[in-house]
């Protein structure tokens, strides 16, 4: 796939909806509270990257699940949902080739 | 703050994130920030959310421009040249950006100094516009003409009415009156009109309707700001017909204006709460004695202002046989002159506001030489880059191409931050409102002052930015190449910019905290006058009792309120006058001023009188010179018992002691006066700290003639707490439940009221001379270590051959002291000429003040001195092996 490797605030935000449905500041939350650093997203950049998504078809605006008329909430398309996966299966891919194979305790 | 700044950030995206995403950025960021627990995550936040945004800004407004091209290109057949140089244009935007961001250092410097120089301009350029440039939002605006020289005679307006060259001839009078009808008394300003007055001025009703001509028969008609609507009557819909008790009389509602209706604050003096029609039939309008009326009026069509100005000349000629106020002291007929009102609003504050516009060019200058230091630095630093480039066959077109879009980029991320730091700066601006600016009501930032800021962004980042930064790219690419294998000194010409920008900032700066220094030091003065009373533990409570028809009602009701004011449980002692000190500074309209003649000589003295209660002297604590107050016994007696300050007894007398048991006479209507001098008191400074003592009479309030609106009671307490001015409040309302007590005020307060220009003018020049010393500083600094690293080579064979350490030390730091002495000769000229601008600001302190120019020449040395020797020490340690082996 072409978009691979992907930046990894795109990453992230995939991951975090492929769990459930989410809106704006669910999704910096949830990156907030999964990531080990706790890595903080602006709302401007978060918004921009979510119109890039939708405009590339990995993710779309979930109707009828409006808490609040004025917060859309997003969702993977299966589409988005092959991307992340592409992803994720590459960087296993690369871990396996650069972890040490037989070193019990030796973990990278 | 932040989540100000931010919500106006999200605006400057392009249109299609503005309409579907910004509304929900913002209220993320606003619920980010408010559940961050501490500082510290605050600051975290807003460095990734603010950090972030210039780059994402200018990648979606190229992205939104192709789209927009390729938009455009869907809809025509064929190719057009423009698309094709518009992707042109994009390309070389991106390259640019990533060779900005490829130096951030660089970048954001620039973009700083941009930000802070173009943020300051931006703040004073929109309010400039807004009060000097702009056209009155008024129908009519250019025909408008006010009749000047204070107000006029009821008798006079009505002439002035029949004039053929002025149409819809409209005057207003405004006054405090006691609105009675609510849960308290309140105190409204009431403006008088005639029936042209609120159309003239564009008066919209929101509710009801304006005044007609029929309510001028029975004057009971008011209309409501829409202010004092939603204020006092929280916008109640069934307004309209309502009866409200203004001064005792019952008045019906009839219409509520629109918020935008805002009459010329020269006219008006106050912000008018309430509007009724004149009443013509008031003797006090049929006199030819009080002047009260102010009056605007539209030039007829085709009529010039001198056409008008020979108009009401004649009327003044014809007026003049009728009463001696229509005439000058020489018997001449008064001249009233014409003045487009345009002019005089703002007559006032263009001055001031020029000078502020001028000391934030100033900082601009300092910011951009700063800027044109950075770009020569950048430029020098990548001549060979630019020399490969070219040799590998870039034109000089696309090179100059690059450059430019590399400046004009930067310009324009700083301009943004400069119109940020200008909606910041432009709130704690009009928070202060040292001028009380008229038309201030609407200042904002808006398109034009965007167009402005986008504009000087740009046009100083091509002249500070790519003019220096074009030096690299002249010369042949041979002569470069050769020359930096050899490890670049500076050429001599290079070496005469870089020092004639030094000069340049360093007078520039000196300018600024010249003026800083004489500003703060007539602060400094204003604050050091002695009073003349004790201004501690002292509050004070103006009040405007009404619909009292002689002396002895309006005593009775002050003498009762000054008995329960005194009864409050703190109070230590209290007293009441016609004004306190410190009330009205400036002079103003408040007081009465007459003519009397003193002593067996008769010598002629016109002091301001002062109507008090017997123990002001003592509330106030005004120390007495000779002689002492009257008791309230004598208060009555003839000759009535008066005080004087030192200034009349001095005047009139010759000394304070030879005033005592002198006699002061005054012809009148009321016959003659006669006045006994009790006692003399230090002078005090009653019209404001900064204002010279005059002479003045101090008599019992006993004597006061005729009944007027205003009193003012002073009390002296203990210690104040939390809840005394409520308990003064009520000890008034508790003898007079109709008379509004909307003030109660320590005397501090008054005093910081009067000296709130001064502070304003000392706090704001002295925080530009503070950044225009640390710019200076810094480009000095910067432009000297830059310096010192291209003549590496030089110094370390300078120190091969034998140069000691110290001395290399020493050549250094005499360069850069040189040169800044050079600048600080030139600023102090400079400065000598620019303070007189400043003289009309200045009190008690010279324009040409040695203290403050010295001052501030020395304090520029010092900081240039510090400024040279750092880097200087850092090339006395530059290692000679290494800087030649480096090569």
């Amino acid at each position: 796939m072409s978009h691979t490797p992907l930046a990894p605030r795109d990453l992230l935000i995939l991951a975090v909806l492929a769990d459930q449905p989410r809106h704006g500041y669910g999704i910096i939350k949830a990156v907030e509270d999964r990531s080990v650093h706790g890595v903080l997203l602006d709302p401007a950049n978060l918004y921009r990257a979510l119109r890039r998504m939708r405009r590339d078809g990995w993710i779309e605006e979930v109707v009828g699940q409006r808490t609040d008329p004025r917060k859309r909430t997003f969702g993977l398309t299966p589409e988005g949902r092959t991307v992340l996966q592409t992803e994720v299966r590459r960087l296993e891919t690369l871990l396996a080739t650069v972890r040490p194979t037989s070193a019990p305790g030796g973990g990278v | 703050m932040w989540r100000f700044l931010y919500a106006n950030l999200l605006r400057l995206f392009p249109p299609d994130f503005r309409r579907e995403d910004r509304a929900e950025a913002e209220h993320d960021f606003t619920r980010l920030w408010e559940s961050s627990a501490n500082t510290r995550a605050r600051l975290r936040l807003a460095g990734a959310s603010f950090g972030r945004i210039p780059w994402a800004l200018v990648g979606d407004w190229a992205s939104w421009v192709t789209d927009a091209q390729r938009r455009r290109a869907h809809t025509r057949t064929g190719f057009t040249t423009s698309r094709t140089s518009m992707s042109d244009i994009l390309r070389s935007i991106r390259h640019a950006v990533r060779g900005l961001r490829k130096n951030p250092a660089f970048s954001g410097s620039v973009v700083f100094l941009m930000a802070l120089g173009i943020g300051a301009v931006t703040t004073i350029f929109t309010v400039v516009d807004h009060v000097l440039l702009r056209p009155q939002p008024y129908p009519d605006a250019e025909r408008l003409v006010m009749l000047d020289q204070g107000s006029h005679s009821g008798p006079l307006v009505r002439e002035m009415e029949r004039l053929g060259t002025l149409d819809r001839v409209s005057s207003v009078t405004a006054t405090y009156v006691n609105l009675a009808s609510e849960a308290q008394p309140l105190r409204l300003v009431q403006g008088s009109v005639s029936v042209d007055f609120l159309g003239l001025f564009g008066a919209i009703p929101v509710r009801g309707r304006l005044l007609d001509a029929q309510d001028f028969d029975g004057v009971d008609r008011v209309v409501l700001s829409q202010d004092t609507w939603s204020r006092i009557w929280g916008e109640d819909p069934s307004i309209v017909g309502r009866t409200i008790r203004v001064d005792g009389e019952a008045l019906t509602v009839v219409g509520v204006l629109d918020r935008s209706f805002a009459p010329p604050e020269v006219l008006t003096g106050l912000d008018v709460d309430i509007w009724r029609p004149l009443n013509w039939a008031d003797p006090g309008f049929q006199s030819h004695e009080r002047w009260s009326l102010e009056v605007a009026a539209v030039l007829d069509d085709g009529v010039s202002v001198a056409d008008a100005q020979a108009d009401v000349d004649a009327l003044m000629v014809r007026m003049a046989p009728v009463h001696e106020n229509y005439r000058t002291n020489e018997g001449e007929a008064r001249s009233i002159p014409v003045v487009r009102l345009g002019d005089a609003t703002v007559r006032g504050v263009r001055a001031g506001l020029g000078l502020l516009m001028g000391a934030v060019t100033l900082l601009l200058l300092v910011a951009c030489a700063n800027v044109a230091h950075l770009f020569m630095a950048r430029g020098l630093g990548r001549g060979r880059e630019l020399a490969v480039r070219r040799a590998l066959g870039a034109g000089i077109p696309a090179l100059v191409g690059h450059l430019a879009w590399e400046s004009i980029l930067l310009g324009l991320v700083g301009g943004t931050g400069g119109v940020l730091l200008a909606l910041v700066g432009l709130r704690t601006f009009m928070g202060l409102n040292p001028e009380s600016l008229p038309r201030a009501g609407d200042i904002a930032v808006d398109p034009r002052v965007l167009a402005f800021a986008g504009l000087l962004s740009v046009l100083t980042a091509l002249v500070f930015g790519l003019l220096p930064a074009l030096r690299a790219v002249r010369g042949s690419p041979d002569a470069e190449l050769k020359a930096s294998t050899r490890g670049g000194t500076a050429g001599r010409g290079d070496r005469m910019l870089r020092h004639g920008l030094i000069v340049a900032e360093v007078a520039l700066s000196l300018v600024l905290v010249a003026s800083a220094s004489l500003l703060v030091r007539t602060f400094i003065e204003v604050q050091r006058q002695d009073p003349g009373f004790v201004t501690e533990d002292l509050w004070t409570i103006p009040l405007t009792p009404r619909q009292i028809h002689s002396p002895d009602e309006y005593r009775l009701i002050m003498d009762e309120v000054h008995q329960s004011v005194s009864a409050v449980p703190g109070v230590r002692s209290a007293s009441y006058g016609l004004t306190m000190p410190l009330e009205v500074v400036g002079g103003g309209r408040c007081c009465w001023r007459s003519s009397f003649t003193a002593g067996p000589e008769g010598v002629e003295i016109a002091p301001w009188i002062h109507p008090v209660s017997n123990d002001f002297f003592t509330t106030l604590q005004i120390q007495m010179i000779q002689g002492g107050g009257w008791s309230q016994a004598d208060a009555t007696s003839t000759p009535i018992p008066s005080v004087v300050n030192e200034a009349f007894a001095i005047a009139a007398f010759g000394s304070a002691a030879a005033a005592l048991n002198q006699r002061v006479r005054r012809e009148g209507e009321q016959g003659v006066m006669e006045f006994s001098v009790t006692g003399v008191t230090k002078n005090t400074r009653y019209f404001g700290l900064d204002a010279q003592p005059e002479p003045s009479l101090f008599v019992p309030i006993e004597f006061l003639p005729f009944p007027i609106p205003r009193s003012h009671v002073a009390v002296r307490v203990a210690a104040a707490d939390a809840g005394l001015a409520r308990r003064l409040q009520e000890a008034v309302w508790a003898v007079a439940p109709t008379l509004p007590a909307p003030i109660v005020r320590p005397m501090e307060e008054w005093m910081a009221r009067g000296t709130a220009r001064r502070r304003f003018d000392s706090a704001l020049f002295g925080t530009f001379g503070i950044v225009a010393l640390l710019l200076a500083a810094g480009g000095l600094y910067g432009t000297l270590l830059y310096m010192a690293g291209q003549r590496r080579r030089e110094l370390a064979i300078r120190q091969a051959l034998g140069a000691s350490r110290q001395g290399i030390e020493r050549w250094m730091l005499r360069g850069g002291v040189l040169v800044a002495g050079v600048g600080v000769a030139v600023g102090l000229v400079a400065s000598w000429g620019a303070s007189r601008l400043l003289e009309s600001r200045l009190w008690g302190v010279e324009a040409s003040d040695p203290v403050a120019l010295l001052g501030a020449a020395a304090a520029l040395l010092v900081v240039a001195t510090v400024a040279s020797w750092l880097p200087a020490r850092w090339a006395g340690r530059t290692d000679p092996m290494e800087a030649l082996q480096s090569e």
